[in-house]
């Protein structure tokens, strides 16, 4: 269970809470000075984040749509506002939509009024022609409203003041139906004390919300079947009667207080407004996201893993680092047990750092530069609606793009992204297909360009046994596991202008994160590799494994080395095999072959491990156990027909 | 009022009302009337594939076919 303080410190702790994609982090990163990730799409931030600033615990909470949590990453951010109801809240909306703002402050009212309303975005509102009465809005809540922007500065001092000065919440609720006060009076009567603050949330929220505020002891589970019984009494859902009434009174203040500038450029004007349609249409919509898959392959596949990392590995380690590195060691280091540690064919210098700094290191870094480039603009949350139907095949829906694409990055970050989908049950089916058939950018690059120095034949294969695997596991494992599909609702984000800065900080960020996660275990990895070589015991395993390399999957002896170290890290298993296949070692059939089963392989470690902690044991040694006999399966198979086809 | 219907045979560009929203997901519901697709709220259908797309006054929401049919709307007046 998350909890709000990030450590024991006495300083007092305010939580922002908002609505997904207001800028949240944004805000956060500007007064703390800590950078949060931001993008253009909800569901960025799936953990609180907290940090010092101004003698105050600033805690960055996932974006909440709705008390009534759906997703994981916004029921860590529900339990967050009960734990700090006491403490402080100051809500962060948009100025670009002062209405949804408002429903939320009358929601989160029902637990602790917010301290502040900060309206995030008022420079964007201003292009709108939005014209906002933010005191005319603060006498009618009854706490501050503020307009500021996290991108230009503007209204920041205003709100770091508020910060500093405690101001107690005196808010002014929105006026209820009369059958919902009656109830709630009836309730207030048969509850005991203690659980009388609490009627009112209890009786218009979800079931998720009235559990929680069981595990923080606000009510007792004795006091639930009361509860239930009061709200089967009403016609219609009394939580939806709630935010129907609060929705009501948002839209009226937001009438009153909220002017649109006459000879302003309206919602259908602008650049970024037409791409944004055009990338939804039902024709165009789709050709966009060709040609982003198109362009992407291009930067990645053909400038990363060719383009530079050819010239990092022959040129800049090839001809410019290792030369003088190797001669150094042999003549510095007596010992050829060190030397062959350090430059031999299975050294630190040779293997590890080669493979992670000329071969890993650009096709990632060209994949986090685009992924980046495609979240800050808001392209992600369309290419969602263009791939909705496709992903419901697999019993998914197009939400489920957004841990998809990330695990064509990182399987580690994508399998915590998975928090972001609706239902266990899909978040079981997106785990388990990032564990088996999603590759990372740096196994991808590398495999595409084994596959690009092949015949067609070896791709199209490959690509087939992909496709196949992805709808055939997704379609059987979504018809296995119980419930139903979720539906399909998204909110669409305006399309903006990527800011510079935030890319490159988000995509340095991401870089320094995986190439700190890789290095020392593609060391670990040759290592073992180097102590199998030296002991004799790598031959005896390569002897070990010949029926099941050579015999099933038709495969070189030398290939057991890349398999091995794909234990640990399945990029630094395709590494392995990339070397082979440059080395003239592996033919069209055996790279099919060796393609199939790499893809396909276990997941790394620190993808285990993440998915252990968010989807529990049972599921992992399930996963574990189906992808091992899958991915020797599938490469089997693939042996077999190339084989029968003469290949 | 003019006739109630459900969203998903409105004209793509037609503008409308909320009139009702009854998913059989309580939870959908909910995301809706949170989104602002509440009793009342007008909004612009800016098409209708291959999701449909509304335009509401805070921003626009997507959704798919089976939740466009538990939209009751009606023309604006």
């Amino acid at each position: 269970m998350p909890t709000l303080r990030a450590s024991k410190s006495l300083l007092r702790s305010v939580l922002l809470v908002g609505r997904p994609n207001v800028g949240k982090s944004a805000l956060f990163g500007s007064w703390t000075g800590r950078y949060a990730d931001v993008s253009n799409y909800s569901g960025t931030t799936l953990e609180l984040l907290a940090a010092r600033a101004q003698g105050l615990e600033l805690v960055d909470a996932p974006g909440l749509l709705s008390l009534s949590a759906r997703s994981e990453d916004e029921a860590v951010t529900r339990d967050a506002v009960l734990e700090a109801r006491a403490e402080g809240i100051i809500q962060v909306g948009s100025a670009c939509d002062v209405e949804g703002s408002l429903t939320l402050f009358f929601e989160l009212s029902r637990i602790s009024a917010p301290e502040a309303l900060v309206l995030n975005l008022c420079d964007e509102a201003r292009e709108k022609g939005l014209a906002i009465d933010a005191g005319g809005l603060s006498e009618a809540l009854g706490v501050p409203v503020l307009l500021a922007s996290a991108l230009t500065g503007e209204g920041l001092a205003d709100v770091q003041a508020i910060l500093r000065s405690r101001a107690p919440g005196s808010s002014v609720p929105a006026p209820l139906p009369p059958e919902l006060l009656r109830a709630a009076s009836r309730l207030e009567r048969e509850l005991p004390q203690r659980a009388r603050r609490w009627v009112l949330l209890a009786l218009t929220s979800d079931e998720g919300l009235r559990k929680a505020l069981v595990r923080q002891g606000l009510l007792e589970e004795e006091d639930l079947p009361k509860i239930e019984a009061a709200r089967r009494e009403f016609v219609r859902n009394p939580s939806f009667l709630f935010l129907s009434s609060a929705r009501e009174r948002s839209r009226e203040l937001a009438a009153l207080h909220v002017r649109r500038r006459e000879g302003a450029l309206g919602k259908g004007a602008g650049f970024g407004e037409t791409l944004g349609r055009w990338a939804l249409g039902p024709w165009s919509g789709p050709l966009a996201a060709l040609l982003a898959a198109a362009g992407l392959y291009l930067f990645v596949g053909v400038l990363g893993a060719q383009v530079i990392a050819d010239f990092l590995q022959d040129r800049v380690f090839g001809a410019w680092i290792l030369p003088p590195v190797e001669s150094v060691v042999r003549h510095a280091l007596p010992w050829s047990f060190m030397q062959d540690l350090l430059v031999g064919p299975y050294g630190l210098f040779t293997m590890a750092l080669t493979y992670a700094l000329a071969l890993i290191l650009p096709v990632v870094a060209t994949f986090f530069l685009a992924f980046s480039l495609l979240e800050d603009s808001g392209y992600l949350p369309r290419f969602s609606v263009i791939t909705d139907r496709l992903f419901r095949m697999i019993g998914l829906n197009g939400k489920a793009v957004l841990p998809m694409l990330l695990g064509l990055g990182c399987g580690s970050m994508a399998v915590v992204s998975v928090r972001i989908l609706e239902t266990r049950r899909e978040r079981l089916l997106a785990s388990l297909l990032l564990a088996l058939a999603v590759p990372c950018s740096a196994q991808l690059g590398l495999m595409l360009g084994m596959a690009g120095g092949s015949g067609p034949a070896v791709l199209w294969a490959w690509l087939g046994v992909m496709a196949a695997t992805l709808l055939g596991v997704g379609w059987a494992a979504s018809r296995l596991l119980p419930g139903a599909a979720a539906s399909f609702i998204m909110e669409i984000p305006p399309m903006r202008r990527p800011l510079p800065g935030n890319v490159l900080r988000k995509t340095g960020l991401r870089l320094q994160w995986y190439l700190r996660e890789i290095i020392p275990l593609f060391a670990l990895a040759t290592l073992a590799l180097f102590l199998l070589d030296r002991t004799g015991a790598l031959s005896r395993l390569e002897h070990g494994l010949r029926p099941l390399l050579s015999g099933l999957l038709g495969l070189p002896p030398e290939s057991a080395g890349a398999f091995l170290t794909g234990f640990l890290r399945r990029d630094y298993g395709a590494a392995g095999l990339y070397q082979l296949h440059r080395q003239g070692l592996l033919d069209d059939r055996q790279t099919a072959v060796s393609l199939t089963a790499i893809t396909l392989f276990l997941p790394c470690a620190a993808q285990w491990l993440l998915m252990l902690r968010e989807r529990g044991l049972r599921f992992c040694l399930f996963a574990t156990g189906f992808v091992l006999a899958y991915s020797i399966g599938a490469a089997a198979l693939v042996n077999a027909a190339w084989k029968a086809l003469g290949g | 009022m003019n006739d109630v219907r459900t969203l998903d045979t409105l004209l793509p560009g037609s503008p409308a009302v909320v009139h009702s929203v009854q998913t059989p997901e309580d939870a959908d519901t909910r995301s809706l009337l949170a989104l602002g697709l509440s009793p009342g709220a007008e909004f612009v259908l800016e098409q209708g594939q291959p999701a449909f797309v509304v335009r509401t006054s805070g921003g626009r929401v997507a959704m798919e076919r089976r939740v466009a049919r538990c939209i009751l709307i009606y023309s604006k007046p």
